[in-house]
């Protein structure tokens, strides 16, 4: 890093054009930079930490109000609205195409927008305070805004294919630059700044912490075992990391994971596990889908130990929002947002607040998912949106009372009409099967019984349905069974072969008449009378001989069994395993008689032998 | 006991008829009240089918309420067991149309234990022709075999049989995946005159159902040929005209059949024509009646047309 103080932009007021561009990263530079030796010295980064304050749990705007920033497309044009979450209203509305993120500051918010500026705005107004356009060449990989200081990265072409890439403090009030750093390497990526603080991720595994008075860079972390891909200013400290998040500490300074400050959390496999934006890529600036599908989290520190507050992690996927527990991965609760994507949320702290894309604005007990609040931007269609609303918590209405248990909202994930999240509707499914009860199961039984269901989703229900042995609802398991195939009612059995496979692992023997009623219809699938063959032995129901029989002696010269006598020598097995004297002369007749399936005579004549051997053994 | 003492006692089994619980049960009531219940047991052989000691072997026809002799009973069940198909497809048409009242022993019993398909097939269609009320139970299995020709013929044999119990059967079978099977089932409803068909037949007719078309209109009460006529535009016209021209075939009130004749002057197409043409076909050369007058008038009005 160069050492001198710049000033080469210049504010534009209320809303002229900086400095020459292409003067920026020409300009002198500020700050002190530290060796590479001190990469990873966890002193420089408690010294740096202890001299930026803690912002509070508010929001950071002059109006004090939780707002919501959002960026909308339509036919009048792009717009930017700032919307009061408080009062549920819209603040102002001004044309603008947005380009990048709104980040707000205490008396104005910034994002580039159209041609590449960053542009302020007030943040009361909406009018625009100053622009600072970028030069020829010149990339923006990120900004941020510190009360009314706003930094910004720039990267530059340097010599051959190389960038070179800058640090630049700009006064909030006038856009005047007040320094720029040289950020050293070929890599550097967006800003966070937190208390006076700002931390940029450099060269894929450093955080360099600068003061945002001067840009001397106070503090140099080495991530040694994961990219450090982020950085992110919350009130409760600083983070980095990529797969995983490390709260800025002395137990961090050269990350490790077995550090205390590093924490991750324990999520299922559909869940794309973004804990934030990858800062060095520019185009992430902007809202994107990832702003749809990411995790949404707040840390909690206990000394030198960091982890997720409340020992939770949010997975925002379009239109469903799950809260897990980040330790176990269980979920704790979930909520469906109908028809539309949010295509924005925030952790507020207490809350999750989002935006949808028709302009829906809610609010979830980051606790239990219950929805607290709803507002709507009228005729909005919106792309993204920021949110400064940090605390936002509206009461939960109803209390506790109000909650949706944990089984309906996960049913609602499953019967979501949206075909697009087959993934999280297998997880829905599998949450859905750990739950317990007979709604669960009537569930799970009408999963199987639907048609058009993915194989994936209804092979979850199946395996679900045999391995929760739920006794207790053996009527609704016979409800299911006593769908017939009828061409009239438009109904058609489904999943007989789970049906009975169930049936007979919990040796419900109720069960028994309806299953057999299924031997005697044509369209009953070979798996299936395999299945209700062995179910009948599983649950001794000797009653259902006469059945067996019938099947049996129906089908055993059918040709049409010759190429899979499976069915046929299932029911001779049940038949040889639950039947008495006349029906072992029966099974004898069927092994002897030349019309036979060959496959069946087989079988049957080696089984009958092992019985006699056996019965002689006995003897 | 060794498997070989097994297969002696079997062959001492086979000789005394039948082991399914249906033969077992069907053979040895009289009139058939049985059914294939859980609980049955296959324990006696069928006293109706064993060979009387003594009786003479006739071939032939048997004359009305007389049976055939124990030998040609005989012959005709060893027939009906033959390894090729040859045999036991004469046997059972012999068997179908001897009109014997101790002919459908033999037929039950190969159908009860069981028979390769063409056999089966064969075995059901003279145990129609036979209308023995024993035969019910086993039709009634035959009635669910997953061979959709099978079914058809069990289920035109239990038409035949004088059992109410039929009824329920072909109505079920109305609601059959194949549309032969449908459509076999609602002509035997329709033959039987099972009023309780209607409401089912009606809604296969709103499904463009070909099959159902004629049994529908063989049954279907004036209310619900206005509904029907209420269908038209929503149904294909064929099935409509059908399902109308057959009702105009009835011996309803000629008022009802003006209603109906209208009706079919408001469907296009050559069915809706060939309905009225065969219904003038019907109507006695020397009654004058409106709806023909009517049905007269559509089909002149529509060959001018042409």
């Amino acid at each position: 890093m160069t050492a001198a103080r710049a000033s080469s932009a210049r504010a534009i007021r209320p809303a002229g054009i900086a400095a020459a561009a292409g003067a920026l990263l020409a300009a002198a530079c500020a700050g002190t930079p530290l060796g590479s030796s001190r990469a990873g010295n966890a002193q420089d980064v408690v010294a740096a930490l202890a001299a930026s304050a803690a912002p509070a749990r508010r929001p950071v705007n002059a109006r004090g109000a939780p707002l919501a920033f959002v960026a909308t497309t339509g036919p009048g044009g792009p717009k930017l609205i700032a919307f009061d979450l408080a009062a549920s209203q819209v603040v102002w509305t001004q044309p603008a195409e947005l380009l990048g993120r709104v980040v707000a500051g205490r008396s104005l918010i910034v994002q580039a927008e159209k041609g590449g500026s960053l542009v302020a705005r007030d943040v009361q107004t909406g009018n625009v305070r100053w622009e600072s356009p970028l030069a020829a060449g010149v990339r923006r990989k990120g900004y941020a805004v510190d009360g009314d200081d706003v930094y910004q990265v720039l990267a530059a072409p340097g010599g051959g294919k190389r960038n070179t890439f800058r640090l630049q403090a700009l006064d909030g009030a006038t856009g005047a630059v007040r320094w720029n750093v040289d950020l050293p390497g070929l890599k550097a990526g967006g800003p966070a700044v937190r208390g006076g603080l700002v931390a940029v991720p450099a060269r894929s595994q450093y955080v360099s912490l600068i003061d945002g008075k001067d840009g001397s860079e106070r503090a140099l972390i080495l991530s040694r075992e994961e990219a450090a891909t982020f950085v992110r200013a919350l009130p409760e400290g600083l983070f980095y990391g990529s797969k995983g998040v490390f709260a800025v500490s002395a137990e961090s300074a050269d990350g490790t994971r077995k550090s205390p400050a590093y924490f991750q959390a324990n999520l299922p496999t559909f869940v794309r596990a973004t804990y934030h934006w990858d800062m060095y890529y520019e185009d992430q600036t902007n809202y994107t889908a990832i702003d749809r599908n990411r995790l949404l989290w707040r840390a909690e520190m206990d000394g030198p130990k960091a982890g997720f507050a409340n020992g939770m992690v949010v997975v925002h996927n379009f239109r469903f929002f799950f809260g897990f527990d980040a330790k176990t991965g269980d979920v704790r609760w979930a909520y469906n947002h109908p028809r539309v994507d949010a295509v924005a949320s925030e952790h507020t702290g207490g809350s999750v607040v989002f935006v949808a894309a028709d302009g829906e604005i809610g609010a979830l007990d980051a606790a239990t998912g219950q929805r607290t609040y709803s507002a709507r931007i009228p005729d909005a269609a919106v792309r993204g949106a920021t949110f400064d609303a940090e605390g936002f918590a509206p009461a939960s209405p109803g209390g506790a009372a109000g909650v949706q248990p944990l089984s309906a909202a996960l049913a609602s994930v499953v019967w979501d009409p949206d075909r697009r999240y087959s993934d999280v509707k297998i997880f829905a499914v599998d949450q859905l099967a750990r739950q317990p009860g007979r709604d669960v199961t009537g569930q799970l039984l009408k999963i199987l019984g639907q048609e058009g269901v993915a194989s994936a989703i209804y092979q979850k229900a199946a395996e679900a349905l045999v391995a929760r042995k739920d006794r207790g609802a053996a009527d609704l398991y016979i409800k299911a069974l006593e769908v017939r195939t009828d061409y009239i009612a438009k109904t058609k059995t489904h999943g007989l072969d789970v049906l009975a496979k169930a049936a007979g692992v919990m040796q419900a023997k109720e069960m028994a008449p309806a299953l057999v009623a299924h031997l005697g219809e044509p369209d009953t699938g070979l798996l299936a009378i395999a299945e209700i063959a062995e179910a009948l032995v599983a649950m001794d129901a000797r009653e259902s001989l006469p059945a067996l029989r019938d099947f049996l002696c129906q089908y055993r010269a059918d040709p049409v069994f010759a190429r899979d006598p499976a069915a046929l020598i299932a029911v001779a097995e049940a038949i040889l395993k639950l039947g008495r004297g006349s029906d072992h002369d029966l099974l004898l007749f069927v092994a002897e008689e030349p019309k036979t399936l060959e496959a069946l005579r087989t079988h049957l004549r080696r089984a009958l032998f092992q019985t006699a051997r056996s019965g002689r053994s006995s003897e | 006991m060794t498997l070989r003492a097994a297969r002696r006692g079997l062959l001492a089994f086979v000789a005394v008829g039948g082991w399914l619980a249906v033969s077992q049960a069907a053979l040895a009531a009289p009139t058939s009240t049985a059914t294939s219940t859980p609980g049955a047991t296959p324990s006696a052989g069928p006293k109706a089918t064993k060979t009387k000691p003594g009786a003479k072997a006739k071939g032939g026809k048997a004359a009305a309420g007389r049976g055939m002799s124990a030998d040609t009973l005989e012959k005709l069940r060893a027939d009906l067991n033959a390894d090729s198909d040859m045999p036991a497809l004469a046997a059972a048409k012999q068997l179908g149309a001897s009109g014997a009242p101790n002919a459908s022993g033999p037929l039950i019993e190969v159908l009860a234990v069981g028979a390769r398909p063409s056999v089966a097939s064969a075995a059901i269609e003279a145990l129609g022709s036979l209308k023995d009320s024993k035969a019910f139970d086993v039709l009634e299995i035959y009635a669910g075999n997953r061979n959709a020709e099978v079914r058809s013929r069990a289920l035109r044999a239990l038409g035949a049989i004088p059992d109410a119990r039929a009824a329920d059967v072909l109505l079920a079978r109305l609601g059959d995946t194949a549309p032969d099977v449908r459509a076999v089932a609602a002509e035997t409803l329709a033959e039987r005159k099972e009023a309780k068909a209607e409401p089912r037949l009606y809604e296969l007719v709103k499904r463009n159902d070909s099959g159902a078309a004629a049994p529908l209109g063989i049954l279907a009460t004036p209310d619900t040929i206005a509904r029907l006529a209420e269908l038209q535009g929503r149904v294909d016209d064929n099935v409509l005209a059908t399902t109308l021209g057959e009702y105009l075939k009835r011996d309803v009130l000629d008022k009802l059949r003006l209603e109906v004749v209208v009706a079919l002057g408001k469907i296009p197409g050559a069915g809706a024509t060939t309905a009225l043409v065969e219904y003038l076909a019907t109507v006695p050369e020397k009654e004058d009646r409106p709806s023909e007058a009517e049905a007269q008038k559509i089909i002149d009005q529509r060959s001018t047309a042409k």
